[in-house]
């Protein structure tokens, strides 16, 4: 019995998993982040002390397969900055395919503060090179991107007009889920001393936290935990009333991590048991 | 349309799901036509950003500007890249190593200083961090501090660098070492009736506390903030130092002890002030945080150990690096932890754009 | 020859990026830019190789028959797809800058533009420089920027201050003459051993060549905005830039949407699945590392998971004032800040020390395995 049940298709596992994120994403059970990691709060801080008309330039290296992750991340970073009135940059240096992704959402988080293209926000897009780039724009931003997404010359949008290059922003942050943060941190905070902070998936949260202990970075958003935690920080600070997609699966992944910690105890218990009936056979 | 791609969508979700049954032919095509699209996508990319953007835009400008230097320079590199296609003729196939080469050296060029400084002495240095600057002062005030006490001068020069001292702060000069050092301590125990509970969680600054402060000779900044740092029972208080307050046996304490080091460093000729810089003693920390940086410290030890292969891993070095296995457990522990946060909100996320498109189909 | 130069080319640039991080010179700099803006072409054809070989592992694929080598087809119509979508889209109307009212269509007329349409574009958001020309294409008109060049005596005195890299007063008035405004911030490259100067300001430059005392002007560009044709009978006329080949269209955005998104998303998204059976079988307390492993791998899930680590725990242990209430999160910090910090750490620099020493093998060229050897 024991050994039938240590050997399961794994079929049926998939089935459980299957049931425990259906059924909770139907009834849409909403379970309230209430305590904040550590490096979420930093990074909140930071943002929170900046005047009106700072710049923070995000730069989004993940693609489609990481959005469920990353994009609730951005959503929530976008109203912080817009309903502080910092100037803010878009642009994806290692990947390509979520430029419009990110164009779409900075557009929309934009239009919901009141924000225009062009002397609040703008998006500079993709451009193959990568490290060069990321030197290159430590001279001169428009060296990298003469033009932005939809076309226009970076002289022609106001607030570029007094941006040169990272000298000029207060913040870069880097919302990962390629190996793009080493490089920002070695070359731009490196060579630049860029303030940097990152948002990235849960895959390589615990990697980064020696940048941060070394005050390479200023703060981690611990992937989509991190979108729910830094939701409640913008709410509790009135900064929107949108709800965003953090919270809504926090209550999922709840009963998921519920399930997997169910399935690993209950694997555990008929691993000792087998054992020990081994034992005693023996 | 809409409804079409929403359709589109839902559909292909389902093929890619239907792999958990089975590899089936529906997956098959899905997976194919995935890789086909992604390689198209990045046709049109490279072909806007690439090709026209990168390459011939900058061409474009400068023939146009007459900078003959930076167009042979860009010739050059175009050249160069053409030089990739040589893998395709076998008599020349070797150029292709020319445009590789200059790819791989200056990736290696870049990375070892940048890595040096940065994953190596970054690193060790805050491994040992015994002791860090906290904020610096201006040279003049040398004078204020040989004099031993707390004047209010020597307070509006912290204040000014960001460094509240309480009127009680002790001076000790430690002679012929350019050096002063600071002991500040804030302690007092106060009355639950005396602050309002409510307010303290509603973030704000209740008189009670704000009175406390005073009595203790510590003057809070108005923008002085409350964090719930721990429900109910803790409160930590920014301002210009962070401060924790605790509940113990009904009564709300807060000790906290500070020790500053201000020393004089030997600084560039050229530069008109000289400042004096403020450290927080690696042994004046709280237990908490000693305990921590040690920990720190013997675990980034014995996991180098665990990974240094040119010493065999017995006697004291076998007992180190077994130390450093805890370490390498645990971080790895977590490590599965975070991930399986991430896999799970993936999926959160299929799920969720399932559960919102389906019911759009009907009109829902 | 096939092996030294390739190695040489490798180390010689490689050392002297190593040494440019200690001379913090001008001439540094430059090198280093020029470098950067070798190395960024080089990326844009290294993208071919990769395409290259897909194309041909499918074509190979199909040529023999291999089994289930109609799924490569799928791969083509897949690589077709997207390029046709954007080629399509380039055929029809790229995206929009601005718009011009419809009551002012009236003015578009072949030749100079109009000052009321000027001032009607300028006040949209497009910046438009001094000359320009409409021509009428079917149902559009193209606003062409000119190719603005002007012949002058140039007196001594402009030439020095050109030399010293300023701009003259009486220059400058020649300039406006021609409508052309200099900006005040414009900064003068001296070229081709003083014969030539370059005025820059971000987009704006103008080429200046010196010859039997004529001082010729010229300035190229390539800027073109389409305006119309009138979507609907009312509605304002539409500006777009002059067509671009992009991934901006709105036939590859639908595509992009509905077809790979779903797709890229999915793939990623069954990893949840397989993470959840690897922990079934695999995550077992067998031995005290093991057990170490196991539970640090619990405790991340348990604080993860805001239902257990706020209202399941407020709810049992909610009566304990000695625990604090956010325990979950704090020990959740704490194992990533301290012990798991620690042992990242470590492994962080070890890597960092081989990436040096692979670094050092190939500039070194003892290291040749990038050359297929």
């Amino acid at each position: 019995m024991i050994q039938k049940l240590l050997s399961l298709d794994r079929r049926w596992i998939f089935l459980i998993i299957a049931v425990v994120v259906f059924v909770p994403a139907i009834l849409k059970i909403p379970v309230p982040v209430s305590t904040i990691s550590n490096s979420t709060q930093q990074l909140y801080d930071t943002i929170e002390g900046f005047e009106p008309g700072e710049v923070v330039m995000i730069s989004l290296d993940y693609g489609p397969s990481s959005m469920a992750e990353l994009q609730p991340q951005l959503t929530a970073l976008l109203h912080h900055c817009f309903a502080k009135d910092l100037r803010v940059i878009g642009i994806n240096w290692a990947v390509f395919d979520s430029v419009l992704l990110g164009q779409n959402e900075f557009d929309r988080v934009a239009r919901l503060h009141g924000k225009t293209y062009g002397p609040d926000y703008c998006y500079l897009g993709y451009k193959p090179g990568g490290l060069p780039n990321l030197l290159d724009m430590g001279k001169d931003i428009s060296s990298v991107y003469p033009k932005d997404v939809h076309n226009k010359s970076l002289t022609d949008i106001p607030m570029m007009k007094a941006i040169k290059n990272y000298d000029h922003i207060s913040l870069v942050v880097d919302l990962a889920s390629v190996g793009s943060p080493p490089f920002w941190i070695n070359y731009v905070y490196g060579r630049f001393q860029q303030t940097l902070a990152l948002g990235v998936t849960g895959v390589m949260i615990s990697e980064l936290y020696p940048a941060l202990d070394a005050g390479q970075i200023v703060g981690i958003l611990p992937g989509l935990l991190g979108a729910a935690e830094y939701e409640y920080l913008i709410q509790d600070a009135n900064y929107t009333m949108e709800g965003g997609d953090g919270a809504t699966g926090m209550g999922i992944q709840s009963f998921l991590h519920v399930a997997l910690i169910l399935i690993i105890v209950f694997c555990n218990i008929a691993f000792f048991i087998d054992r020990r009936n081994r034992s005693n056979i023996a | 349309m809409a409804t079409l791609g929403t359709l589109i969508g839902i559909a292909l979700t389902l093929c890619v799901f239907s792999f958990l049954y089975k590899d089936n032919p529906f997956y098959t095509f899905a997976e194919h036509l995935f890789v086909g699209l992604a390689a198209g996508y990045s046709i049109i990319v490279q072909i806007e950003d690439g090709f026209i953007g990168t390459i011939w835009q900058r061409l474009e400008l400068s023939i146009h500007q007459g900078k003959t230097t930076e167009m042979m320079i860009i010739l050059v590199a175009i050249c160069t890249g053409l030089l990739f296609f040589t893998q395709f003729i076998p008599d020349v196939s070797w150029l292709v190593r020319i445009p590789f080469a200059i790819t791989i050296g200056y990736g290696a060029g870049f990375a070892i200083p940048y890595t040096v400084e940065q994953d190596i002495f970054k690193h060790v240095y805050s491994t040992i961090r015994f002791n860090e600057t906290q904020s610096s002062l201006k040279d003049n005030i040398t004078d204020l501090l040989n004099q031993g006490e707390s004047t209010a001068d020597l307070q509006l020069q912290f204040k000014d660098s960001g460094l509240v001292l309480t009127p009680k702060a002790e001076i000790k000069t430690l002679k012929a070492s350019r050096k002063w050092e600071i002991r500040d301590r804030l302690q007092f125990t106060i009355n639950d009736s005396q602050v309002n509970q409510d307010k303290l969680n509603q973030k704000e600054m209740p008189d009670g506390l704000k009175l406390a402060f005073a009595k203790a000779g510590f003057e809070l900044s108005p923008t002085t903030k409350i964090k719930i740092w721990k429900h109910d029972h803790r409160w930590q208080i920014t301002d210009n130092r962070t401060f924790d307050l605790r509940r113990l046996n009904g009564k709300l304490v807060l000790d906290e002890q500070w020790v500053y080091t201000v020393k004089r460093e030997m600084k560039p000729k050229e530069t008109q002030v000289e400042v004096l810089n403020v450290y927080v003693d690696f042994f004046h920390r709280g237990g908490w945080q000693v305990f921590n940086m040690c920990l720190i410290f013997v675990g980034v030890i014995c996991t180098l150990t665990y990974f240094f292969f040119s010493v065999e891993h017995r006697g004291v070095v076998g007992g180190i690096s077994k130390v450093g296995v805890i370490f390498i457990m645990v971080g790895f522990g977590a490590a599965f932890g975070n991930t399986v946060m991430g896999r799970v909100s993936l999926l959160i996320g299929r799920v969720t754009f399932l559960i919102k498109a389906i019911p759009s189909l009907f009109g829902g | 020859m096939k092996r030294q130069i390739p190695i040489i080319l490798c180390s010689l640039l490689g050392f002297c990026l190593v040494v440019r991080y200690f001379i913090p010179h001008r001439l540094s700099q430059d090198f280093e830019s020029t470098v950067n803006d070798w190395v960024r072409i080089l990326a844009v054809f290294a993208f071919v190789i990769g395409l290259g070989s897909l194309i041909r592992v499918h074509l190979r694929r199909i040529a023999m028959k291999v089994s289930h080598w109609q799924y490569s087809i799928v791969v083509f119509v897949g690589l077709l797809l997207m390029p046709l979508a954007a080629l399509v889209d380039f055929v029809k109307t790229p995206n929009q800058l601005a718009s011009l009212p419809a009551n002012l269509t009236s003015k578009l007329q072949n030749g100079p533009l109009s000052a009321t349409v000027r001032q009607a574009l300028t006040e949209g958001g497009l910046s438009l420089p001094p000359v320009v020309t409409v021509e009428s294409v079917g149902k559009r008109w193209k606003i062409q920027e000119q190719r603005q060049q002007f012949a002058t005596d140039a007196s001594s005195e402009i030439i020095t201050q050109l030399d010293q890299g300023k701009i003259d007063t009486i220059l400058r008035q020649k300039f406006s003459v021609r409508d052309l405004q200099l900006p005040e911030s414009i900064e003068v490259t001296v070229q081709s051993k003083g014969r030539r100067w370059l005025l820059e300001s971000g987009a704006l430059w103008y080429l200046l060549t010196h010859q039997k005392q004529i001082l010729t002007v010229s300035r190229d560009t390539t800027a073109a905005y389409i305006v119309g044709p009138n979507p609907v009978r009312s509605g304002d006329l539409p500006v777009y830039a002059s067509r671009k080949f992009s991934k901006q269209g709105s036939s590859v955005n639908w595509l992009f949407l509905n077809v790979y998104v779903p797709l890229d998303a999915t793939m990623f998204s069954l990893l949840a699945f397989f993470i959840a059976s690897a922990a079934y079988r695999a995550f077992r307390a067998r031995t005290m590392d093991a057990t170490l492993l196991l539970l640090a791998g619990v405790i991340l899930m348990f604080a993860n998971a805001p239902l257990l680590a706020n209202q399941f725990w407020h709810s049992i242990f909610g009566g304990l004032n000695f625990l604090p209430d956010a325990f979950p999160t704090l020990v959740k910090d704490w194992i990533l800040q301290v012990p798991g910090m620690a042992a990242r750490r470590a492994i962080q620099i070890g890597l960092a020390l081989g990436a040096i020493s692979q670094s050092l093998r190939i500039l070194l060229g003892i290291d040749r395995a990038w050359m297929g050897e």
